[in-house]
């Protein structure tokens, strides 16, 4: 494949559910998997990422779009103050949904190697579990309840940590 | 694209997260403080030691009652994590002022450099008066990124002695007052290549010198220095300078971007008997050949009027000038000096030249303070919510007893005077709404085009969210004083037929 002009090459992501999304190389090299496969020249036309959701991967999208679309923080650059504060409203907005889409864009991203929206995902995270017991926790992360420690293991954990639990 | 070897299982049911790599669940964990971190080893045999192979440790004092007990989690913590694994990054915050406290925070520093931290954020919590910290507890081969925060204002935290941090590259400091005694505090770090002082200042010296071989960004804001900085930074590719006085020589030949916003001169300033004069920066100004990012103020413009004829620019390689308002809350806006103009610009014909509006600054501004009231706004309205709850809570958990008579009538008067400060509590509570509400009302009427849709639908989503806690602030006033009235009519009931005389 020639690598010619790059501003208006697509990209096609194909994902689980075998929905495709067509974007341009711009937005898909957020990911810094992506870029890789793109250097490498291992990728086809259409890139298969069976382990993401359809739902996930418009978000994702969505996101990348959002972040390739406004400038880099280049240190040379005279930096846009409101190009920065766009984006932080963006991304405030962006990280308002459940605990499960938030789990599943963590993953992908991790597995896409986006490191912004990993940062955002955690951040996100972390902001809802402050403060909270770890009963609440489980709960806010939906902790499988066949997957617990035995009573009698909690408590031995409470005891060796009791200083981090009053 | 490597589907087979990295597959990931989806639609896991429920808990995704424990599937999660090692390392990113500690990212998680970095996030919330070590005390909730060390919690986690109770959700699930996933998490039971997750934390002890954490390799940023973040310690608060504030999430501890007492210092003992804070100094306690420090031991702890120290002695139960996997000793193998390095700290690549750690975050403490803290009042140096105790004993206990001071102690702890050695530890930990001792401990951190031990393990060869590459970053390190201390941040000091807000005391009654100045602490002061000494510098010579910083002492690290490893240490690349550092930042020292005071809390809110200068004259907090006083940084005394001085350190040795050989591979440091970024420092950050801010709102901290340098003693007199550390006016070398810079000389220390060979390496840097990012510093930014913001809301410092410095006690009775004969100035600082900032003399670095490879610095390439410099950002000085609202400083209070007495005296001047002198920056000598052959590498240096950025400078900043807001609100800053004594900014005296600066020699930095390879500068590409120079943003001077907010000098403060003109402006009345409790600095005045030090202002830069004027002369210092047209030939700060004429050394910068290679500057291609030039962002200044009217105020400079208009200091620089004076001065400019007929020289020659000094910009040749410009790429864009931007010019910012003075003071845009002023109803004339300023006009720029024609001779100022083409002085900067004559070098570079191809050079953008932008002039930002003050109607766009007060718009920017607004939309910054819209949405930080928006913030408060509802984290008033998630604390209304949960008062709401506890108070519905509480108020079923009362019971009744059986009192005599004397009880009974203190009761009636207790009832009465509780009846109306519930009244009074919910009118406050929901006017309290209310202005708030108008506040951020008023805000909204000047916002920037771009940012109009989207600060108005999180605004109307507030506004809903408002109009429900306020009913159930209403109905809530509305329960209690119900039940408080069913509470009077018994016991006046009871009381009446107590008093009854019985003809038996």
């Amino acid at each position: 494949m020639s690598t010619s002009s790059s501003s208006s090459k697509k990209i096609v992501l194909k994902s689980a559910d075998n929905e495709t999304f067509e974007i341009d190389e711009i937005v898909a090299l957020e990911s810094q998997a992506i870029k890789n496969m793109i250097e490498d020249e291992c990728a086809d036309n259409v890139i298969p990422l069976g382990n993401i959701d359809s739902k996930t991967l418009s978000k994702i999208i969505e996101y990348c779009k959002k972040h390739a679309e406004s400038p880099k923080k280049d240190d040379n650059a005279d930096i846009d103050e409101k190009a920065v504060e766009d984006l932080k409203s963006f991304d405030a907005e962006f990280a308002k949904v459940d605990m499960p889409l938030i789990q599943d864009i963590l993953m992908a991203a991790n597995f896409l190697n986006i490191d912004n929206l990993i940062g955002l995902m955690c951040r996100t995270i972390a902001d809802r579990i402050k403060g909270k017991t770890p009963e609440e926790i489980r709960k806010i992360l939906n902790i499988n309840k066949n997957d617990l420690l035995s009573p009698e293991q909690e408590a031995k954990a409470r005891e060796e940590n009791s200083w981090a639990f009053d | 694209m490597e589907s087979g070897r990295r597959k990931m299982r989806i639609n896991v049911q429920g808990d995704r997260l424990s599937n999660l790599p090692d390392d990113l669940i500690h990212k998680i964990l970095s996030l919330v403080g070590i005390k909730l971190a060390v919690q986690t080893s109770a959700l699930s045999p996933r998490w039971r030691y997750l934390w002890t192979s954490l390799p940023c440790l973040n310690f608060s004092s504030e999430d501890f009652r007492t210092l003992t007990k804070f100094s306690r989690c420090v031991t702890k913590v120290l002695s139960c994590r996997n000793n193998q694994i390095g700290i690549s990054s750690a975050t403490l915050s803290f009042s140096f002022r105790k004993k206990a406290s001071q102690e702890s925070v050695k530890r930990i520093l001792n401990y951190t450099f031990s393990h060869n931290v590459k970053q390190l954020t201390v941040s000091f919590l807000p005391d009654k008066s100045a602490i002061e910290f000494p510098l010579s507890l910083f002492s690290s081969q490893s240490l690349e990124h550092l930042t020292i925060a005071g809390y809110r204002s200068a004259s907090s935290v006083i940084l005394t002695s001085t350190w040795g941090l050989t591979s440091l590259t970024t420092l950050h400091i801010e709102s901290v007052t340098f003693n007199y005694e550390v006016t070398g505090i810079f000389s220390k770090c060979a390496n840097l290549k990012k510093l930014v002082l913001k809301y410092c200042s410095m006690r009775g010296s004969n100035g600082v010198d900032i003399c670095h071989p490879g610095l390439s960004n410099l950002t000085l804001e609202n400083g209070l220095f007495e005296n001047v900085i002198n920056v000598v930074a052959p590498q240096l590719k950025n400078l900043t300078v807001r609100y800053w006085q004594g900014l005296h020589l600066i020699s930095a030949p390879e500068l590409v971007s120079l943003r001077f916003k907010d000098l403060c001169i003109i402006k009345e300033c409790y600095y005045k008997p030090n202002k830069p004069d004027t002369h210092t920066i047209f030939d700060l100004l004429q050394q910068l050949h290679s500057v291609k990012y030039l962002t200044l103020n009217m105020e400079i413009f208009q200091l620089l009027s004076p001065l400019i004829s007929y020289q020659p620019s000094p910009f040749v390689n410009l790429k864009s000038l931007k010019v910012y308002p003075y003071n845009y809350w002023v109803e004339v806006p300023e006009t720029i000096p024609a001779e100022v103009k083409k002085y900067l610009l004559d070098g570079s014909p191809s050079a953008t030249f932008t002039e930002v509006s003050c109607e766009e600054m007060r718009a920017l501004e607004n939309v910054k303070s819209a949405l930080k009231c928006m913030v408060e706004f509802r984290e008033m309205l998630e604390h209304e919510k949960a008062n709401i709850e506890t108070n519905i809570v509480h108020m079923h958990e009362q019971d009744k007893l059986k009192i005599n008579k004397r009880e009974m009538m203190d009761q009636i008067d207790s009832c009465w005077k509780d009846l109306s400060a519930q009244i009074e509590h919910g009118k406050s509570k929901t006017s309290g709404i209310i202005s708030k509400l108008c506040h951020i009302e008023q805000l909204l009427k000047e916002l920037p085009a771009s940012k109009r849709a989207q600060i108005e639908k999180l605004f109307s989503r507030l506004c809903m969210e408002a109009d429900t806690v306020m009913n159930n602030i209403i109905d809530c006033v509305k329960i209690q004083s119900e039940e408080k009235q069913s509470r009077l009519s018994i016991y006046c009931h009871d009381l009446a037929m107590a008093a009854k005389p019985s003809f038996s």
